[in-house]
């Protein structure tokens, strides 16, 4: 009897954690962090984001606009930090896809002009992590410039090599503020792993990506991208996990 | 004479004229940094009050070309203060704040080789300004190759924040003026600015007393295209 209530409990959690991935669920409250909260992927420069619908002069974004965001990661805290992006021969380059816009919405507040806009808030957006060899994705200013969105080079190389990790993006959020001649931005999305080749070493639970987003200087948005984002995936609460064998799984229920 | 007139107006015009703000051309990364933000001093309940300072901690996590070469990350530390900027303006109609600041606000990026050059792990404890932050953001003075890098003058400083989605930004003019680094910035690359995106709670990276995540960047103008030219050739523009 114990072992099939211990079987029955296990296949209903399953089934509770497989759920449409378009389930129309808000997202959840991010993880809490316990002890040092590092950064657990940092991404710098060389990160942009590409729209299909979207007017860079006047930050509108139009409702069903596919955006979708390419980048090199710069850093990785504990416990990525087994990975060097520093590597000569390697590079760690992300893409999110699936962020389906929902229209900016503009608002006024005393001076400033803000354009907020939500991406998809029902996960069905995701991001994937590659590590690839040799260092082919763009990494300085004219070699962004020389690969538009939808070339050769970009997003191509930004997946190619192994994948180590995927996961959901919810709730993604754009703001862009402009007062005067002055424009600021960010995003703000929740995550969480949920594959790839490394995905033992994190967290399946949820913590926040989001940073910087310069919509305006021409420098960080070259050829066709419409923003540059400047971010990092914060770590969550580390679960730690082993690898083991169905046998032993099954050990636990007789 | 007239000659004479228009090497006078020539000379008189590039004696006024400041470093060119915008090249025309794309803008560059100067360096990325990540930190958190806090008020001081903070002597009201209402956020950003009137008055109040706004200071921002943190870590560079990259560089840009100018300073790749003179940016060792695997030797040393890097940290950034961002201080003395001062509210003159706030505007509030809920969820969406603005704040503006007065002129004259600083920024600067700093290098520490702990402990050798008698400075300290950075590090941001609680409720600042504390024994810690922004201290060890700012120490490490003995060696030469340590201490304040580059720092530069920060003026148009604009905050918004949305306490719906519980994000916002800043965006402000930084002209680069000093600092043994400066010498790798040339002069018409040194006005720029300083952009940051905040995320506030529930967010449990933020250490206690301070109020948001900061991620930004240091941009500066482009190069300026150059021509090789002759005296000659320069001397004709005056005959």
């Amino acid at each position: 009897m114990k072992r099939i209530l211990g079987v029955a409990a296990v296949l209903g959690t399953l089934v509770m954690a497989a759920g449409p991935a378009g389930a129309a669920v808000p997202c959840p409250p991010p993880d809490v962090c316990v002890g040092p909260c590092p950064i657990q992927i940092q991404f710098d420069a060389n990160c942009f984001a590409f729209e299909t619908a979207y007017n860079k002069t006047t930050f509108i974004s139009t409702p069903g606009s596919q955006m979708t965001i390419v980048g090199l990661i710069t850093q990785f805290g504990v416990p990525l930090n087994i990975l060097n992006p520093n590597d000569p021969n390697k590079e760690y380059t992300f893409v999110m896809s699936g962020l389906l816009s929902k229209g900016t919405i503009l608002s006024v507040n005393g001076p400033t002009t803000l354009y907020d806009c939500d991406y998809d808030s029902l996960k069905g957006a995701t991001f994937a992590i590659y590590e690839g060899t040799p260092r082919n994705s763009p990494a300085t200013a004219a070699a962004w410039a020389a690969n538009p969105f939808g070339g050769a080079v970009v997003p191509a190389n930004h997946q190619d090599g192994t994948l180590i990790l995927t996961g959901d993006l919810c709730g993604f959020h754009t703001n862009i503020a402009k007062t005067g001649l002055t424009v600021s931005g960010s995003f703000r999305a929740g995550y969480n792993f949920t594959g790839g080749s490394l995905y033992n070493l994190v967290s399946g639970t949820e913590s926040l990506v989001g940073g910087n987003w310069c919509a305006n200087l021409s420098g960080c948005k070259p050829a066709n991208y419409t923003a540059h984002p400047n971010g990092k995936f914060d770590a969550s609460r580390t679960t730690s996990a082993n690898h083991s064998t169905w046998g032993k799984l099954k050990q636990i229920y007789r | 004479m007239k000659r004479v007139a228009l090497l006078l107006l020539s000379a008189s015009l590039l004696a006024f004229a400041g470093p060119a703000f915008a090249t025309g051309g794309e803008d560059e990364l100067l360096i990325s940094f990540t930190g958190f933000d806090y008020q001081s001093p903070n002597p009201s309940g209402t956020y950003l009050d009137l008055g109040e300072g706004y200071k921002v901690v943190g870590f560079v996590t990259s560089s840009g070309p100018l300073l790749a070469s003179w940016i060792d990350f695997t030797s040393y530390e890097y940290t950034i203060y961002i201080r003395d900027l001062t509210v003159n303006g706030r505007f509030f109609t809920f969820p969406n704040l603005t704040v503006t600041f007065a002129n004259n606000g600083r920024g600067s990026y700093y290098a520490d080789n702990f402990p050798v050059d008698g400075g300290t792990a950075a590090t941001y404890g609680t409720n600042p300004p504390n024994a810690t932050a922004p201290s060890t953001f700012i120490d490490g003075t003995l060696d030469p190759n340590t201490g304040e890098r580059v720092t530069g003058d920060v003026d148009g400083f604009v905050l918004v924040y949305n306490f719906s989605t519980n994000q916002g930004s800043f965006a402000g003019n930084m002209t680069l003026d000093g600092g043994p680094d400066l010498i790798y910035v040339p002069v018409p690359q040194r006005p720029g600015w300083v952009l940051g995106g905040l995320l506030g709670p529930p967010n449990a990276t933020i250490p206690l007393g301070y109020d948001h995540q900061v991620d930004g960047e240091c941009r500066i103008p482009g190069k300026t295209p150059a021509a090789h030219h002759t005296w000659g050739a320069i001397k004709a523009l005056y005959r």
